[in-house]
């Protein structure tokens, strides 16, 4: 069985999308995860840096430097050679979660919507690996892949004003981290301690695109003692 | 030697050429949102290019400079002055030590740059001076301008100690400048017009909406910030709904979400999304752009990649050789 073709289409005159699948799976996740490798790796000169999401990475390059034709045949030949990259070793980072109260106000309902009990909802959801697809939306927000179906829950039909910083949300069967206080309308569970992001550390972000994230329980003392932000 | 900030302006904000290098972990490039006028103001007080300057926004900041400091004006001409002298645009400008320059408001146009020879010292986030107010990370303490604020100035290059020299020479004024001036850093079009690209969901309007995108202009909706344009006009229709999955963007990109009002992704845009992106602006108007003030209108045209790239480049070189001019001017200057 043959993989889906790669589609490249321009953005503009500055950048480029390389896209690389229909669906936002595992299988689709290491296809752009070599190409991405493969990229930073060639330095094709104009490039500025890349985007990688889902399904597809954005190419930002400088029309000083390559112009669009150039462009196009540097990705061709990176595309192809992706081909042949290793899968990532990946990391993998425990994430500690106060789940429920104040610290995910939203538990209760998911709970009732699947007809499940609150510590059902907790065991299903920790007891998962999460696949960081992607960040994006804001500074160190994870899109997280591998959510359990049986407690994915459609988003608010109006978005909070403010979700505050290190809640835990649902929205269908993606799942992410608020990295920033943020308007937002996912169904918040829960509530980490850590810092998503961090601009003057070394590293910036807790976690990156192929990290493998579970999520650890955790009492709302510990969250308390251990939060890493002001409240 | 500091610069004191006495009134704010309405939107005064630190902004260098944006952070590069960082968009996969969903740190947004932002910086300055008319990038030709941002540079021209650094090349004339001898900055370079990435040092970081203000940006003034409608109604600019009052400051006291506590030291003879070289400055330059750039952008939407704003009426400004020292000591009821008025502080011309587009040149360098020496400001006598105390003295205060009051900006009033933009004539025409929307940002103005405020360059000082030194650059604004501010900490390095990410490689970069930028303010990104939604982090509150960047530029002054992450945010726009207080009254209060002191602001930390760098040392001037040797170019611009030249022409302090020279300056404070010339004249005992508070305020001296020279008679020239370069003429605006964008070529000003008298008819608003944004030359787009097809993006890669052009093909799921209606061909209804495809005609209206280019035969009716759009309004800039008071809606509008640094993060996108919010456009007023004909409401953009899909042949069918369509989920789009999240997808990296950059500025220029005109993306519909619910309710059909395009939306120009601007400088401090984030770095991804999932509405459909019909078009894109051409990078060499996007200075334009950030020249529009809401109720202003605009129409979209057609170019083609090439054509807009090639437009790029030939803007970079005229910028070059203003670059060699004003190197020339100032090496005359200790002769």
């Amino acid at each position: 069985m043959s993989e889906p073709r790669e589609l490249i289409s321009c953005l503009g005159d500055r950048a480029v999308i390389v896209r690389l699948g229909d669906r936002a799976d595992r299988g689709t996740f290491l296809r752009v995860f070599a190409l991405t490798s493969r990229l930073e790796a060639s330095r094709i000169p104009g490039v500025l840096e890349f985007t990688p999401a889902f399904t597809s990475i954005t190419i930002h390059y400088d029309p000083m430097l390559r112009d669009v034709e150039q462009i196009r045949a540097d990705l061709a030949r990176a595309v192809a050679e992706a081909r042949q990259t290793d899968a990532p070793v990946p990391r993998f980072i425990n994430i500690p979660v106060c789940y429920g109260g104040e610290c995910g106000i939203d538990l209760d309902y998911v709970a009732e919507y699947h007809q499940l009990t609150r510590d059902d909802v907790i065991r299903i959801h920790s007891s998962a690996e999460y696949l960081v697809h992607m960040l994006g939306f804001v500074p160190g927000f994870p899109y997280l892949g591998g959510l359990p179906l049986e407690i994915a829950t459609p988003r608010h039909p109006a978005p909070r004003l403010q979700v505050p910083m290190g809640s835990v949300g649902i929205a269908g069967s993606q799942s992410g981290i608020y990295s920033f206080p943020t308007p937002g309308g996912w169904q918040i569970i829960g509530r980490t301690p850590r810092l998503l992001f961090q601009p003057m550390a070394a590293e910036p972000t807790l976690l990156r695109p192929g990290d493998i994230v579970r999520f650890e329980p955790i009492s709302e003392a510990t969250f308390h003692a251990t939060r890493e932000y002001s409240p | 030697m500091n610069v004191r900030v006495v009134k704010p302006g309405m939107k005064t904000t630190v902004q260098d050429l944006g952070r590069r290098g960082f968009q996969k972990l969903g740190v947004v490039v932002g910086g300055a949102i008319d990038v030709p006028s941002h540079r021209l103001a650094n090349l004339l007080v001898g900055n370079d290019d990435h040092w970081a300057t203000l940006e003034l926004t409608l109604a600019g900041p009052t400051v006291t400079f506590e030291g003879d400091t070289l400055i330059a004006l750039t952008g939407a001409p704003i009426a400004a002055s020292v000591a009821g002298l008025p502080a011309p645009m587009q040149r360098p400008v020496l400001v006598r030590a105390g003295a205060t320059l009051t900006c009033g408001l933009a004539a025409r146009g929307c940002r103005t740059y405020l360059a000082i020879a030194g650059g604004l010292d501010v900490p390095l986030v990410l490689g970069s001076r930028s303010t990104y107010e939604r982090g509150a990370f960047g530029g002054f303490e992450g945010r726009s301008l207080r009254a209060g604020d002191l602001l930390p100035i760098g040392q001037p290059t040797p170019v611009a100690s030249a022409w302090i020299d020279h300056l404070l020479r010339s004249s005992p004024s508070a305020i001296v400048a020279p008679p020239w001036s370069t003429g605006p850093a964008q070529s000003v079009h008298a008819l608003r017009v944004a030359r787009i690209m097809e993006g890669p969901e052009w093909p799921w309007l209606t061909a209804a909406s495809q005609s209206r995108f280019t035969d009716e202009p759009f309004t800039v909706s008071p809606r509008s910030d640094r993060m996108g344009y919010r456009l007023r006009g004909p409401l953009m229709e899909f042949t069918e709904p369509r989920e789009l999955i999240s997808e990296g963007v950059c500025p220029g990109t005109i993306q519909i979400p619910a309710g059909g009002e395009p939306i120009i992704l601007m400088a401090d845009c984030a770095t991804t999304g999932g509405y459909a992106k019909v078009a894109c602006v051409a990078a060499v108007d996007l200075p334009m752009l950030a020249q529009l003030r809401p109720g202003e209108q605009l129409q979209f045209q057609w170019i083609g990649i090439e054509e807009a790239q090639t437009e790029y480049r030939q803007e970079a070189i005229a910028f070059e050789r203003l670059r060699q001019t004003i190197s020339r001017a100032a090496s005359e200057l200790s002769h």
